[in-house]
């Protein structure tokens, strides 16, 4: 694992290939890892009022039905978002990240968040050459509302260097602002 | 920003007196189109409660809901005067009449006549794919009128092409003509509302809206010039409006007019063509001073199709714009002496930009304009008093896009696009020659000037290099290639959301220590 200032040495280096950026505060970086912000960006789910499913096995309407019941919003910085009890929404770290060849990264919630129900990541794996910010599945699992705000840290990416990495792939990605990690 | 209180109430709720006859009629078909009205602005109202995005368009949501209310209370405040007067036997029938049907005849007309176009405006926020702008480009202007009207707010309409409207507070003001001092003071504390309209087609494509900052320039020559220092824009063409008038008359009686006839001429030629083609140069020099090479590109990418190289007479447009040859050989001058003025082998992106912008210089073809000798004579004076003076940095003044800026940022911006990385922020010791560090810094870096990640970015899109890696090369020697034009949008893409990470990181670290004391709840 990369320490964190190992990570931050590597940010300064043009020619590492590594970003994570935009890093506002350098107190993000930990000893092991660093923190990541609640972008402004959210899918919300629609509550289904009609027999429907996503189901993988119906993959020619799967994409429709995810359309169907999910909204997009955005918020602004600093600006509150509730997530009630029950509740699901898509969001993604207000910072994008690039890794280079061999190196991979894996995100996590930061625990004082856990402790009062909100899960942050179900999908934590970020494979080496990603480009793009990552996507936070918040879900509310305690019996109290919780109150984000666009920029809060919420989670946090640490950092491997990998062994031996398969050789070539990796697809530059478009839109730094909406490009979300396949996990 | 919380969303726009209601208008005011007032007439809300109240009855219209009993009233008979045509009065009746004519108090009916007032009240049902301002309550309509009334109700569509309280639609949008609520539709645009957490548009935050959207300041402009809710202000003047809040102005015209402020006017509508204004026009039902004195609309039921005139009925019931009426229907006094019809009790009062003193006062003939007829003239009471009479005075009712003009006063509220001259309301709704009000209403007819300012309402549809700002409606309009209402009615069509801007899309998700230009918003990226809106923040930095509100900045600009606020430097560029130095605060000195009120504050300023603006609203992107998508529309047919790129223009300007300055005076949306002023249509709701010739409401209040006449009316309660109360509904001019009302208006008179909202916000300067500019509109700047942009084309629905190209929303997408952020690199064109560098052409934003011309529209954003003639907001500044047009706007009181008086009382804002675009003074020595004027200057400038007055000095060789006044030098050039007698040849330009001399020219017209050469043609056999009488004097007095060819001085109208002249006069009508200076108004009518050689000042707005002068303001159109101008507004280019501006634009080029505030958004540096890249609005040679923006320029470019928006007209290059559309072969309006040369203004002959009768070409659309001919009356209001010069010809693209002529604004684009400009721009590229004040482009190179300005910002490249010398060579760089060190700096790829220096050296990208310069280059392209020789390679665009030869392949413009000649200018065919009609102009007379005289009044070629004319723009060309008045272009050199813009350029020779300090005309257009006095006008800019902080909000100039320094050329040393743009020198060092734009290195920035191609090594980072180079690496994958959006370039939103210059970190404060990223070098390649840095030692590494022991301890963290205090302060990491700052967020990207969006003229930097311009620049950057058009260098880089110039060089060929903004483009799926597979394909690489192809755009230069197979423009017809499938994939150019998906390359130039998801290029686009890219540089509008590396604009918004900028945008985020400046108004998070201007909040930053709000939320350090959110960033995690207490420990339970």
């Amino acid at each position: 694992m990369l320490s964190g200032l190992e990570v931050a040495n590597r940010l300064l280096d043009p020619a590492s290939g590594m970003g994570i950026t935009p890093l506002i505060d350098p107190d993000q970086i930990g000893d092991a890892g660093v923190d990541l912000r609640l972008g402004p960006d959210f899918v919300v789910m629609r509550r289904a009022t009609e027999v429907a499913a996503f189901d993988p096995a119906r993959v020619d309407e799967i994409g429709q039905r995810v359309r169907d019941y999910q909204d997009y919003l955005r918020r602004p910085p600093g600006s509150a978002f509730y997530l009630h009890p029950g509740e699901f929404a898509i969001a993604r770290s207000l910072e994008y990240l690039t890794l280079p060849h061999g190196i991979s990264a894996q995100v996590a919630g930061r625990s004082s968040w856990g402790r009062l129900g909100l899960v942050i990541q179900t999908a934590p794996l970020i494979q080496p050459k990603f480009q793009g910010t990552v996507t936070l599945e918040l879900a509310n699992v305690g019996t109290v509302p919780i109150v984000l705000y666009v920029g809060l840290r919420v989670a946090q990416v640490m950092f491997f260097e990998v062994t031996r990495p398969k050789v070539g792939g990796g697809e530059c990605s478009s839109d730094p602002a909406t490009e979300e990690e396949q996990g | 920003m919380s969303p726009a209180p209601p208008a005011p109430a007032a007439g809300a709720g109240e009855e219209a007196p009993a009233l008979t006859g045509l009065s009746l009629r004519i108090l009916r078909g007032a009240l049902v189109r301002v309550r309509r009205l009334r109700d569509e602005l309280a639609a949008l109202r609520s539709a645009y409660a957490e548009r935050e995005d959207l300041p402009g368009l809710r202000t003047l949501v809040e102005g015209m809901s402020t006017v509508a209310a204004e026009v039902e209370r004195t609309i039921i405040a005139e009925a019931r005067l009426r229907f006094e007067r019809e009790q009062d036997e003193t006062i003939p029938a007829g003239e009471a009449e009479e005075r009712f049907r003009s006063e509220i005849g001259g309301l709704v007309n009000v209403l007819d006549g300012i309402l549809p176009r700002l409606l309009q405006i209402a009615r069509t926020p801007h899309g998700r794919e230009v918003e990226a702008l809106i923040h930095p480009v509100a900045k600009l202007v606020a430097t560029l009128f130095r605060q000195e009207v009120r504050s300023i707010e603006l609203i992107f309409e998508p529309a047919d092409d790129y223009a300007y409207e300055l005076s949306l507070v002023e249509e709701l003001m010739r409401a209040a003509q006449g009316r309660e001092g109360g509904l001019r003071e009302q208006l008179n504390d909202l916000p300067q509302m500019v509109a700047i309209s942009y084309p629905q087609h190209l929303e997408a494509e952020t690199l064109v809206h560098g052409m934003i900052v011309h529209e954003i320039a003639h907001t500044v020559v047009d706007f009181v010039p008086n009382e804002l220092p675009s003074a020595p824009i004027i200057e400038a063409f007055d000095l060789s409006a006044d030098k050039h008038f007698p040849h330009l008359t001399e020219e017209f009686e050469a043609d056999g007019r009488e004097k007095e006839e060819a001085e109208a001429l002249a006069r009508e030629a200076i108004d009518n063509r050689l000042l707005k083609w002068y303001e159109e140069f101008a507004c280019d020099a501006l634009a080029v001073g505030m958004l540096g090479p890249a609005y040679v590109y923006s320029l470019a990418d928006l007209d290059l199709a559309s072969n309006r190289w040369a203004q002959i007479r009768g070409d659309a447009g001919h009356q209001s714009h010069p010809g693209l040859g002529w604004r684009l050989r400009r721009v590229i001058d004040q482009a190179r002496r300005d910002y490249l003025p010398e060579e760089r082998e060190d700096a790829e992106a220096w050296t990208a930009l310069r280059s392209a912008l020789d390679e665009l210089e030869q392949v413009l073809p000649d200018e065919d304009d009609d102009l007379r000798a005289s009044e070629r004579a004319l723009l060309d004076g008045a272009l050199q008093n813009l350029n020779g003076g300090r005309a257009v940095k006095e006008v800019l003044g902080f909000a100039e896009y320094g050329p040393q800026k743009f020198r060092l940022e734009i290195e920035i911006v191609w090594e980072k696009l180079r690496e994958g990385i959006p370039p939103a922020e210059m970190i404060s010791g990223r070098t390649s020659s840095a030692a590494k560090l022991e301890v963290l810094p205090d302060e990491w870096s700052e967020p990207m000037p969006w003229q930097s990640i311009f620049n950057g970015a058009y260098a880089y899109w110039q060089a060929g290099l903004g483009i799926s890696k597979e394909e690489a090369g192809a755009h230069r020697v197979l423009p017809d290639h499938p994939r150019v034009a998906q390359d130039w949008m998801d290029f686009n893409a890219f540089v509008r959301g590396t604009i918004e990470l900028a945008n985020l990181h400046e108004q998070l670290t201007a909040a930053r220590y709000r939320l350090d004391s959110l960033n995690a709840p207490p420990e339970v």
